[in-house]
């Protein structure tokens, strides 16, 4: 079913805008720790390519995976934009650019869900 | 799916901390610009200074932020020469404290900024908690 593949396609995105959010708040709240590197997760593409589900681990502790058996999105440094005396690689400003990207993504993605029950329900009513 | 944003809230709380002890810190920095020790023999204010680390939670996989230490500076004291206080020595030198107002005032509005941004950080999760509430409601 077409639907079902996009809500799956659209739980995954807002896992990773969680996991991209997550990483920011860490980015900005260390924005100011000597030596710190600014992380970012991996690209959604990256994802979606790995097919989610192509990890399987006998044991919790060979690999990362998530609650719901679908891998866990990785995470990498990255590249400095500016680095401060101190080593720290936060800028503050392009950390709340992406953060307003996530939030914009965000909203996309939870208007499809959104539109997509409409059309479910709507079918189910007629 | 929540749960990320519950992080989210919690690392940004420990960043909104973190820059609240540095702004505790410069105050009383800037309150001690011109404190003078009681006499010639002993030593002024001294400037301290806050420096963060990680706290890392293995068992949530975050890396929360934290004040490692607060330390004092040991660069020199400014020398004023002020014969009839108390605290001058013998060639009517006082040692001030080694406190850079401006330095600090620099440090205060980066502190601010470091806030700000925290914040930014709750408003935003609070704002995609509410947008998922939203797909509740038909």
């Amino acid at each position: 079913m077409v639907e079902s593949a996009i809500l799956q396609l659209t739980h995954r995105h807002a896992q990773w805008l969680m996991a991209r959010q997550k990483v920011l708040s860490e980015n900005i709240a260390h924005a100011s720790s000597p030596g710190y590197r600014a992380i970012d997760v991996e690209p959604f593409e990256k994802l979606v390519a790995a097919g989610g589900l192509d990890l399987r681990a006998t044991s919790p502790r060979h690999l990362r995976i998530a609650q719901d058996g679908t891998r866990a999105i990785g995470t990498r440094v990255q590249r400095a934009f500016e680095t401060s005396h101190s080593g720290n690689t936060v800028s503050l400003d392009q950390q709340l650019v992406t953060a307003n990207e996530v939030k914009q993504a965000y909203m996309l993605n939870s208007s499809i869900v959104k539109s997509l029950n409409r059309l479910l329900s709507s079918a189910i009513k007629g | 799916m929540i749960d990320p944003i519950q992080t989210s809230f919690r690392v940004a709380s420990s960043g909104l901390y973190a820059q609240s002890m540095r702004m505790r810190v410069v105050s009383e920095n800037i309150a001690n610009a011109y404190t003078s020790a009681a006499d010639a023999a002993s030593d002024p204010y001294r400037r301290k200074t806050v420096t963060f680390g990680d706290e890392l939670s293995r068992s949530e996989g975050v890396r929360y932020v934290g004040v490692r230490q607060i330390g004092v500076d040991m660069s020199p004291f400014r020398l004023t020469h002020d014969p009839g206080n108390p605290a001058a020595n013998g060639k009517g030198e006082v040692k001030m404290p080694n406190v850079d107002p401006v330095l600090e005032l620099a440090d205060l509005r980066e502190a601010n900024h470091g806030y700000q941004a925290n914040l930014q950080v709750i408003r935003q999760a609070r704002d995609l908690f509410s947008l998922t509430l939203d797909l509740l409601k038909a």
